[in-house]
């Protein structure tokens, strides 16, 4: 009867709770791998959207120095905060004179004392040149002309490089919105930082530990940003210039990115700048990223050569400059 | 064997084969990730090649032509430029309106495929501390302070090699970028920026004209070559103008006498060093990042 004993033959129980236990710890071994793998894939899909954000963030913040557009939208004239007088994107009027003058021309150089361009230590420089003379008075006229239409930051956006930012008005007068610090009332264009007298009032003097910027927020618009500077060398800040230590921080734009998020889905926050300080032109893009739900945060800082002032209204016909050939 | 035996098996094998979908769409991941950040990649490259580019604007417009030149707009004259020390054209073109053929002259192209070299020509050597202070204290001042080599060190001791450089391209970064430069007018650019292996061609036709068909092959590659770019175009125009000149230029009020370069002003207590920002080529009117390709570039 071997085949009757043969189908007797089976597992002991000591046997088959070996074996149910092994298939377990099998089963849950591989389990645990899968729950794993999930995890991981779940961390990778995350980081890999941050990633991709952080990416969308980059090409945003350049996109927007390329065009200037959160400035100016160059679609929609709602969301152009700085088309008034006084503003950036405000028509510019030089009565005739061109914008880029004849460098080859002696009456486009700056003829005086770069030091002292409102006092005569060195003599009269009135007799040189003057807002009223024809043929010389391409430099007082453009000081004046764009710090008053466009403001400060444009200002040195279209002076030329070798600008010394001193004029004499009509009457051959100093300006006194030009007097620097040393005069008994200073004017609004130059920083205290300006604050030894041995340095020309040229482009690295007037932006030494000085900003000038653009921007559209509420508060720096109603502070008169474009026809004011913020010091960084002055501690405390005083009263009379509130925005000083934040004005960085604060002035840039920033950019509406996904607006229809998900609270739980990481934040994007781009924030653009352009200003001028420290002898250069700064065009950045600062890109933050927060992630909700572990609340680590990332960030990246990009500069860039790109569009200038000058340029971005360029793009904009209507505003006191021809268009460029297509 | 019943199915029973197998049931194990199978589970962990089906476990596994989950994982090992997993994986696969996390490489999957990983690559479209990878290819998304080429995109941001040949971005910053092509910005890159801006900056080149406008340099590279700068300084054609005195150098590059034999002999020293005096900027795209003459500041001697307001003629067309560059000239030499005497006037005389160095481009060959119109005597008033500079057009002519050939880049430098207005309506000309510059193509600028760019790549490192080995050592650059007239390249010096990398060497932070070629004359370390000794550390024998038996030596005698001027043995401690004087330099036993001159420096800057030549990159190579041969003068004609030191002269020559090493033109060859770094391996694996050629073929990366490039720019070209068409002269618009007197002293306006526009400036197209690639990051690829096209070598600043404008199209096929173009390469194929100045014997480059052989690079690559068809017009069908080059094209598809193309698609892979990232190409920025932006018009920019170059002034005479320098800046930073006179930054603490004068060594006191009312002095005439002059700081030595890259010094700081040492009369004033808190005079902060000089930026050494002298821009001796001109500097740029404007900058303007095209939205739309031009028709021609």
């Amino acid at each position: 009867m071997a085949a009757t004993d043969a189908s007797r033959t089976g597992f002991t129980l000591i046997e088959l709770l070996i074996a149910v236990s092994l298939g377990m710890v099998l089963c849950l071994t591989a389990y645990a791998g899968v729950r794993s793998s999930a995890q991981a894939v779940t961390v990778t899909t995350r980081m890999s959207l941050e990633n991709a954000l952080l990416r969308d963030g980059v090409l945003a913040a350049l996109d927007d120095l390329d065009t200037w557009g959160s400035l100016d939208h160059p679609a929609d004239a709602a969301l152009r905060p700085l088309r008034g007088a006084g503003s950036p994107f405000a028509p510019l009027s030089l009565d005739g004179l061109p914008v880029d003058p004849d460098q080859a021309r002696q009456d486009s150089w700056f003829n005086g004392d770069p030091n002292h361009g409102n006092s005569q230590d060195g003599g009269d420089f009135a007799l040189l040149g003057t807002a009223a003379e024809p043929g010389r008075s391409w430099r007082h006229v453009l000081l004046q002309r764009v710090a008053s239409q466009l403001g400060y930051y444009a200002l040195i956006d279209y002076a030329p490089a070798n600008m010394i930012f001193a004029r004499r008005d009509e009457t051959g007068a100093p300006d006194p919105e030009f007097f620097d610090c040393w005069a008994a009332s200073p004017g609004a264009f130059y920083s205290p930082n300006h604050a030894d007298n041995t340095n020309p009032r040229d482009f690295v003097g007037i932006t030494r530990g000085t900003m000038y910027t653009v921007s559209a927020e509420p508060a720096f618009v109603a502070d008169g940003v474009h026809r004011r500077y913020y010091r960084f060398w002055d501690y405390p800040v005083t009263g009379t210039v509130p925005f000083s230590q934040d004005a960085f921080r604060r002035a840039g734009q920033r950019l509406a990115l996904l607006p229809l998020r998900a609270a739980h889905w990481p934040a994007l926050s781009v924030t653009t700048r352009r200003f001028i300080l420290g002898y250069r032109r700064w065009q950045t893009g600062t890109v933050v990223l927060a992630d909700p739900l572990t609340g680590a945060q990332s960030k990246l800082f990009v500069a860039t050569t790109t569009t200038t002032l000058r340029g971005a209204r360029r793009m904009r016909p209507g505003i006191g400059e021809p268009g460029d050939p297509p | 064997m019943s199915p029973r035996h197998g049931a194990v098996l199978i589970v962990v094998a089906g476990l596994a084969a989950v994982i090992a979908a997993m994986a696969l769409a996390f490489l999957a991941r990983m690559r479209a990730d990878a290819d998304d950040s080429a995109v941001l990649v040949r971005e910053v490259q092509a910005r890159l090649m801006l900056a080149a580019a406008l340099q590279y604007v700068n300084e054609s417009g005195r150098l590059g032509h034999g002999e020293e030149a005096f900027g795209w707009r003459d500041v001697r004259s307001g003629l067309p430029g560059p000239r030499d020390l005497f006037g005389r054209k160095l481009y060959v073109g119109d005597d008033l309106t500079g057009i002519g053929g050939a880049f430098p002259a207005v309506g000309g192209v510059a193509r600028c495929p760019v790549q490192r070299l080995i050592r650059p020509p007239y390249a010096i050597r990398q060497d932070l501390v070629p004359n370390p202070i000794a550390l024998d204290p038996g030596r005698s001042w001027a043995e401690l302070v004087n330099h036993t080599v001159p420096t800057p060190q030549r990159s190579s001791d041969v003068y004609a090699d030191f002269a020559a450089g090493d033109r060859r391209p770094v391996g694996g970064a050629s073929g990366q970028a490039w720019f070209r430069v068409r002269r618009e007018d007197i002293d306006t650019f526009l400036i197209t920026c690639g990051s690829g292996v096209t070598l600043a061609f404008r199209d096929f036709a173009e390469a194929d004209a100045q014997g480059f068909a052989a690079a690559f092959g068809s017009k069908a590659a080059f094209d598809h070559l193309r698609a892979h770019e990232r190409l920025l175009h932006a018009r920019v125009r170059w002034s005479p103008a320098v800046a930073g000149n006179a930054h603490m230029h004068y060594r006191e009020q009312g002095s005439f006498v002059l700081n030595p370069f890259a010094t700081p002003n040492l009369p004033i207590a808190t005079a902060d060093d000089q930026p050494n920002s002298r821009s001796m080529m001109g500097g740029f009117a404007f900058i303007m990042v095209l939205r739309e390709p031009p028709p021609v570039w």
